[in-house]
C-alpha cells in the first residue's frame, strides 16, 4: 500500500488545466468513434492488491477506490480537470459567510437494496464518515447537519469553510460515500459494514478475500444527464459484470493479461511498457497525474532536525539519477521543481533557485557547517515497495559521494508506519503522492504529519495556510502556493525526488472512449468490450 | 503400546500450551497495530487512533488479554478477524482446502515419482540410473522453490502459454480452470520433496535388500520383482510412510512461499497477509491450525511407528 | 568445531565420491568469490544510470541490473554475504544445539522443558515465525542470522539428544561411569566426540538449508536490507525483469543451487561414510 494523494482540484475549476497523459501503443482514436458501445460481457481486472476492508469510509487504503468507486457515490465526485463536481447533489449553495452549505439531492436515486435516497441517509453517512474516516477530521468545525426536507441537506460550520469542503467530500482517497441510514447507523465499528449498499452504476455482489471481488450492473441506476466526466457526470455501465482478481505478483499479472485471462491490469512496472506496447493485442496506458517521490525528515529529533544537515541532503540529491533508476522507461519519469503535480495549474518553479540538484561541493559545505562526523543517518523503506527501495539505493550512493553515511532500514508496512511516527526511530523516509492544490499540503506542514513528535511546522507556513483558507481568487492563491513552495525549499521541509507516472495495461478489445484508464485510480465508467 | 500412546498424548498437552503461548507472545511482540492496515497508511490524530484501538480491545494490559485469550482459544474460538469481520474459524475453513489440495497433489506426485525412482536407484545401486536419479534428486533439493516457481511461470505460462501463470479459481468455475492453476505450484512444491523421498526410499531399500529374509527369498528362487515388491518394499514401506507423513506436515508450512508466488489464497497466504496487517485473531488461528495439523500428523506417525516397531516404545 | 579422532579415522578408511565432489564444488565457489575481487575491479554497489539492464557482454559477464550495477560483481560479493549469513546461523545453531541437546539428553527435567519448546518450534510454520521475528527486531544481518538459527536449532537439539541418549546408555559409558569417571569428563571425552558425526551431517544439510531460507526470506522482503547483494535479494529484485532481463534472475538462482548442491553432497558423503542408515535418524 503506497501512500496515496488524490488529485483534488483548485478552488476555481476553470484554472486547472489538465493535459491528459498520452497513450502508448497506438490506441487508435477513431476506434472509439467508429463503433457504438455494446452492452454486455464480463470484464476481468487483475488488481495489484487485496482489499483490506469493504468499508471505504474508514480507509485510505489503495484498492478501495478502484473497486468501490463503481459501487458508491458521494455528494461530489472527481472530474477530469482534477476538480470536483456534484454527484449525488443536484445543486450546491454556500452562504456568503461560508458557514452554511446547502446540498439539494438528485431525485429518484435508488440504493442497490431498492430504497430511494433521502436526506436522512446523507446525514447518517456523513456522521459516520466523520467518526470513522481518516479524512473525517477535516469536518472538525462542523456544528450541525440539518435535514429540512427529504431532498435537502444543510451543513453548518463554526467558521468559514472554503470550497475545500467539496474536495474533502469528493476525493476518492477517502470519499464521504453515501449509504442507507440503517446501514450507516448499524455499522459502528470502523472497517465493518453490515451490508455493502451504495447508489453507483454497479452493485457489489461478493468479495472472496484475497481471491476476487465481483460487481454486477445495477439495472435501476439512473444516470445524471450531464456529459460523462471521469468519476461523475453521466456514468455509463456497459458491462454486465466486473471481476477484480487479486494478483499481487506483477509478473503473473502481466502473464495473465497476455494470455487473455485479464482484460485490464493495474500497477504494471514501466519496464514492461515497450514490450506490451509492441503486442498487437494490448495497449499500454500511461497513467497520470505525475506522482511526486519525496523525502520526509524527523524535524524534532536526531541529525535531520538540523537545517544544515537537511540542506546538505537537499544539495546532494540528484533527482534525475533517482528517476532514471526508479523507472526503466525514461518517458515515465520527470524532474520538476514544483511540489504541485506537473498537470496542476499551480505547478510553478518558484524557489527552484534554492534547488540545485546533485551539488556535492555544496552538500559538503553544509555538512561541515553542521559539524557532521560520519554518524549514520537511516532511511526507512517498506520492504515490499520496489520504488522506495530503488529510491533509497540511489540516495545511499549519492550520499556516499557527499560523504554522508546513509543506511537503509527496511520494514514491513505496519512496522514502517509505526517507526515513522516514532521520534527516536525516524531519521528519513520516502513516500509518494500527488498534490494539485496548495491547501492539500496542509497536513504535511502543520506539524501533525506523520506525527506531532516528528512533523514539520513553522510560523511562516502556518500563515500561508491561514491565508489560503480564506482566499478564493486563483491568481492570489497561486501566489500563495508559490510562497509555500519557496518555504518548502528554504526550510527543507521535505525534499523533491522527482516525478513518476504509472502504467495500466489492457487488451485492445476493451474500449475506453473517455480515456478514464489514463487517469488516477481505475475508473471503468463508459468502458465496454468489443465483441470479436 | 497403550502406555506409550498415553505418554505421547500427554506430552501433546504441554506442547499445545507452549505453542499457543508462543503464538500469543510472538504476535504481540511485533510493533505496529492493526489500525494502520485498516485505515490505510495515513496520519491520524492520537484520539482517533485510541478510539479504534479501544474498539478492537487492544488497549487492555497484555496479561489481561492473554488470560482472556487462552481459555477461549483452547476451545478453538479465535474470535473475529479484524479485517474480514467474520469468525476466524470460518475463514480458515475456506482457505484450508486450497492449501490442502496443493499439499496433497504435491504429495501424490512426490510418491508417484519419488518411490519408483528410489527403488530403481536401489536395485541398480552404483549404476547409471542411480547416478542420474541422485543428480536429479540432489538438484531438486537444491533449487529455491520460489525461483523454480518463477522459472516455471516463465517457461510454461509466458513462453509456451500452456498453463495460466497464477491465481486461483474455485471449483465452481470448472475443474480444468481449477486444476490448471494447481499444476505449476504442485511441480514447484514437489520437486524438492521428490528428491527427499527418492533418497529415503533408496537407502531404506538398500538396507532391507541386505537383510536375511530377502536373501532367503532369493535363495528360494523367487523372481526378482517378486522379491523386491513383495518382500523388500513391504518392509521398507513403514519407514517410507513415516517420512511421507512428516514431509506432509512440513509441506503445509512450506507452502507459504509457493502460495505467494502463485497467488494462491491458501492458509499460507492468509497467515502472511495477516502478519503484515497485524490481524491478530486471524494470524493466531491460522498458525495454530497449521501447527495443530503438524502436531497431530507427528503424533500419528509416532504412534504408527511404535506400533510397527515395538522397540521404540521402550526406548525412551 | 572439534573434529574428533573417530571421525578422522573414518575419513582415511573410505574414499567417497560425493564428499569429494561436494567439497571440490564448495572450495571452487569459495576460492572464486575470494579471488575474483583481487583480479578484477568489482564494485557491487556503484550505480550507473547510463548502463542499466544491459545484457551479458564481454564487459559485464552477467549483464547489469536496473541500477546499472555489475551483476557479476554482485554475484561475487553476494557469495560473501549469503555464505556469511548461512555460516553464522549454522555455527550458532551448532553451539546452542549441542549444548541444549546434551543437557536435554542428560536430565529428564531439562528434556521435558527443552523438548517441549523445541517441539513447538519445530511445528511452528517456519517462515511465519521468521516474519514475526524480523518484524519485531528489524531485518538487519544479525537478525536474519537469528531467525534462521531459531528455525533450525530444534532439529539439531533433537539429533544431539538422540546421540547422547544412545551413547549414554551404551555399555562402555556405563562401564566408565562405574569406574568413577565424572559426568562432565564423560561427556566431553566420550559422548560428544561420538555425536560429532551425526551433528556434522546435520549441520552440512543445515548450512545448505540456511542458504535457501535466507533466499526465501529475501523473497518475502525480509532478508538483508538493500543494497546488500545477497543472492536472495538479487532474485527478489529481478522479479520485475523476468521477461525483459531474465539473466538477472538466472544467475543468482544458479549460484544458490550450486552452493546448496555442494553442501548437500558433502552431507550425503559424510553420512555414507559414517553410516548409510543414519539418513533415517536425522531430522532433515
Amino acid at each position: 500500500m503506497i501512500r496515496r494523494r488524490t488529485f483534488l482540484s483548485s478552488l476555481l475549476g476553470s484554472a486547472a488545466a489538465l493535459s491528459m497523459p498520452p497513450m502508448l501503443g497506438g490506441l487508435t482514436q477513431n476506434a472509439y468513434g467508429a463503433t457504438e458501445p455494446v452492452k454486455g460481457g464480463t470484464l476481468n481486472v487483475g488488481l495489484h492488491i487485496p482489499l483490506p476492508t469493504l468499508d471505504w469510509q474508514s480507509t485510505v487504503g489503495h484498492p478501495l477506490p478502484h473497486v468501490m468507486g463503481h459501487v458508491f457515490e458521494g455528494l461530489t465526485g472527481q472530474v477530469k480537470d482534477l476538480n470536483v463536481e456534484p454527484e449525488l447533489a443536484e445543486t450546491i449553495e454556500a452562504a456568503a459567510d461560508g458557514k452554511t452549505w446547502t446540498f439539494k439531492l438528485r431525485s429518484g436515486v435508488k440504493f442497490h437494496n431498492g430504497k430511494t435516497l433521502e436526506a436522512a441517509d446523507v446525514k447518517a453517512s456523513l456522521e459516520r464518515w466523520r467518526k470513522v474516516g481518516p479524512k473525517g477530521s477535516g469536518l472538525e468545525t462542523l456544528s450541525a447537519i440539518e435535514v429540512p426536507s427529504a431532498d435537502t441537506v444543510v451543513m453548518k460550520f463554526n467558521s468559514a469553510m472554503g470550497r475545500y469542503l467539496l474536495l474533502l467530500l469528493g476525493s476518492d482517497e477517502n470519499k464521504a460515500v453515501i449509504m442507507p441510514q440503517e446501514i450507516a447507523d448499524a455499522s459502528t465499528t470502523p472497517g465493518k459494514l453490515t451490508e455493502v449498499v451504495g447508489t453507483g452504476p454497479y452493485r457489489f455482489v461478493e468479495y472472496k478475500e484475497d481471491q476476487y471481488a465481483k460487481l454486477q450492473r445495477f439495472e435501476e441506476y439512473v444516470a445524471r444527464s450531464d456529459a460523462p466526466n471521469y468519476q461523475t457526470g453521466k456514468k455509463l455501465a456497459h458491462l454486465d459484470e466486473i471481476i477484480f482478481w487479486i494478483v499481487p505478483e506483477s509478473s503473473t499479472r502481466i502473464a495473465g493479461l497476455e494470455s487473455g485471462e485479464y482484460d485490464v491490469i493495474t500497477e504494471v512496472p514501466d519496464s514492461e511498457a515497450a514490450r506490451l506496447a509492441g503486442n498487437a493485442e494490448l495497449d499500454a496506458i500511461k497513467n497520470g497525474p505525475g506522482v511526486l517521490n519525496y523525502m520526509m525528515f524527523n524535524h524534532k529529533k536526531g541529525p535531520t532536525s538540523d537545517l544544515n544537515i537537511r540542506k546538505a541532503i537537499q544539495s546532494m540529491i540528484d533527482p534525475k539519477e533517482i528517476s532514471s533508476v526508479v523507472v526503466s522507461d525514461p518517458s515515465f519519469a520527470l524532474t520538476n521543481p514544483s511540489i504541485y503535480a506537473p498537470e496542476s495549474a499551480y505547478n510553478t518553479d518558484a524557489g527552484s533557485d534554492l534547488y540545485k540538484p546533485g551539488d556535492v561541493a555544496k552538500a559538503k559545505e553544509y555538512l561541515a557547517a553542521a559539524g557532521y562526523k560520519g554518524e549514520p543517518i537511516s532511511i526507512q523503506v517498506i520492504s515490499t515497495s520496489d520504488t522506495q527501495k530503488r529510491v533509497a539505493v540511489a540516495l545511499v550512493e549519492q550520499a556516499k559521494r557527499a560523504g554522508l553515511n546513509l543506511v537503509i532500514n527496511s520494514y514491513d508496512l505496519n512496522t514502517w508506519v509505526a517507526k515513522r511516527r516514532d521520534p527516536n526511530a525516524l531519521n528519513i523516509y520516502t513516500s509518494s503522492g500527488y498534490w494539485v492544490d496548495p491547501s492539500l499540503w496542509n497536513g504535511e506542514f502543520n506539524g501533525t504529519f506523520p506525527s506531532p513528535e516528528v512533523g514539520f511546522i513553522s510560523p511562516e507556513t502556518q500563515e500561508i495556510f491561514a491565508k489560503l483558507a480564506a482566499e478564493t481568487e486563483f491568481a492570489k492563491r497561486k501566489a500563495l502556493g508559490e510562497d509555500l513552495q519557496r518555504s518548502f525549499y528554504q526550510q527543507v521541509a521535505m525534499a523533491n525526488l522527482g516525478y513518476i507516472y504509472r502504467l495500466v495495461a489492457k487488451r485492445k478489445k476493451v474500449m475506453d472512449p473517455d480515456g478514464n484508464l489514463a487517469l488516477g485510480n481505475l475508473t471503468l465508467h463508459g468502458v465496454w468490450i468489443e465483441k470479436s | 503400546m497403550l502406555t506409550y500412546a498415553i505418554r505421547r498424548v500427554l506430552a501433546f498437552v504441554p506442547t499445545i500450551f507452549i505453542t499457543l503461548t508462543l503464538i500469543f507472545v510472538v504476535t504481540r511482540l511485533v510493533p505496529g497495530s492493526p489500525v494502520w492496515a485498516l485505515i490505510g497508511n495515513q496520519s491520524v490524530d492520537a484520539a482517533r487512533m485510541e478510539e479504534i484501538t479501544r474498539q478492537l480491545g487492544l488497549d487492555r494490559p497484555i496479561l489481561e488479554q492473554y488470560l482472556e485469550w487462552l481459555p477461549r482459544v483452547v476451545t478453538g474460538d479465535f474470535g473475529q478477524s479484524i479485517f474480514f469481520g467474520r469468525p476466524v474459524a470460518e475463514i480458515i475453513l475456506e482457505r484450508m482446502p486450497i492449501t490442502f489440495a496443493l499439499t496433497l497433489l504435491a504429495m501424490i506426485v512426490t510418491i508417484a515419482v519419488g518411490i519408483p525412482l528410489g527403488i530403481l536407484a536401489a536395485i541398480r545401486r552404483g549404476g547409471f540410473l542411480d547416478y542420474i536419479g541422485n543428480i536429479f534428486s540432489s538438484l531438486g533439493m537444491a533449487l529455491p522453490s520460489f525461483w523454480l516457481g518463477f522459472m516455471l511461470i516463465l517457461i510454461f505460462a509466458v513462453e509456451l502459454q500452456w498453463l495460466p501463470a497464477s491465481g486461483y479459481r474455485p471449483l465452481e468455475f470448472g475443474f480444468w480452470p481449477w486444476l490448471s492453476r494447481m499444476i505449476l505450484p504442485v511441480i514447484a512444491l514437489s520437486l524438492a520433496q521428490i528428491g527427499l523421498i527418492a533418497r529415503m526410499t533408496r537407502s531404506t531399500m538398500i538396507e532391507v535388500l541386505g537383510m536375511d529374509y530377502v536373501t532367503m527369498a532369493r535363495a528360494k528362487g523367487l523372481r526378482e520383482h517378486v522379491v523386491i515388491l513383495k518382500h523388500a518394499l513391504k518392509n521398507a514401506m513403514i519407514q517410507i510412510i513415516t517420512v511421507i507423513g512428516l514431509t506432509f506436515a512440513l509441506g503445509l508450512g512450506g507452502s507459504v512461499i509457493i502460495e505467494n508466488v502463485f497467488a494462491l489464497p491458501g492458509l499460507g497466504q492468509l497467515i502472511t497477509t495477516a502478519a503484515i496487517r497485524r490481524d491478530y485473531p486471524t494470524l493466531e488461528g491460522g498458525i495454530f491450525y497449521l501447527t495443530l495439523v503438524a502436531l497431530v500428523t507427528n503424533l500419528i506417525v509416532d504412534l504408527a511407528y511404535a506400533y510397527f516397531n515395538p522397540r521404540v516404545r521402550y526406548g525412551k | 568445531m572439534i573434529i574428533s579422532m573417530p571421525f578422522l579415522s573414518i575419513w582415511f578408511r573410505r574414499t567417497n565420491a560425493m564428499l569429494i565432489t561436494g567439497s571440490f564444488m564448495l572450495l571452487l565457489l569459495l576460492a572464486g568469490s575470494i579471488i575474483a575481487p583481487l583480479l578484477f575491479a568489482l564494485d557491487p554497489l556503484a550505480i550507473d544510470a547510463t548502463r542499466k539492464l544491459e545484457a551479458p557482454s564481454a564487459t559485464y559477464l552477467l549483464g547489469t541490473d536496473e541500477f546499472g550495477r555489475d551483476t557479476f560483481a554482485r554475484i561475487v560479493y553476494g557469495a560473501h554475504v549469503s555464505l556469511r549469513v548461512a555460516f553464522a546461523a549454522t555455527a550458532l545453531t551448532a553451539v546452542v544445539g549441542i549444548i541444549l541437546g546434551t543437557v536435554s539428553g542428560q536430565s529428564r527435567l531439562a528434556d521435558a522443558i527443552i523438548g517441549r519448546i523445541s517441539d513447538s518450534l519445530l511445528v511452528f510454520p517456519g517462515f511465519v515465525l521468521a516474519i514475526m521475528i524480523l518484524a519485531a527486531i528489524g531485518p538487519a544481518e544479525i537478525n536474519v542470522v537469528l531467525a534462521v538459527f531459531l528455525l533450525y536449532v530444534p532439529r539439531v537439539i533433537r539429533t544431539v539428544r538422540a546421540s547422547v541418549i544412545e551413547f549414554i546408555t551404551a555399555d562402555f559409558v556405563q562401564a566408565a561411569r562405574s569406574v568413577g569417571i565424572g559426568n562432565f569428563r564423560l561427556l566431553a571425552v566420550h559422548v560428544l566426540p561420538n555425536a560429532t558425526g551425526p551433528v556434522m551431517v546435520q549441520l552440512s544439510f543445515g548450512f545448505a538449508w540456511a542458504i535457501l531460507v535466507e533466499a526465501g526470506l529475501s523473497f518475502l522482503g525480509l532478508g538483508l536490507p538493500p543494497p546488500s547483494p545477497s543472492w536472495g535479494n538479487m532474485i527478489s529484485d529481478a522479479r520485475e525483469f523476468i521477461r525483459t532481463a531474465p539473466w538477472l534472475m538466472f544467475a543468482p538462482g544458479a549460484m544458490i543451487s550450486l552452493a546448496v548442491l555442494s553442501l548437500n553432497l558433502i552431507g550425503d558423503g559424510l553420512r555414507d561414510m559414517l553410516d548409510p542408515r543414519l539418513q533415517n535418524k536425522i531430522n532433515l
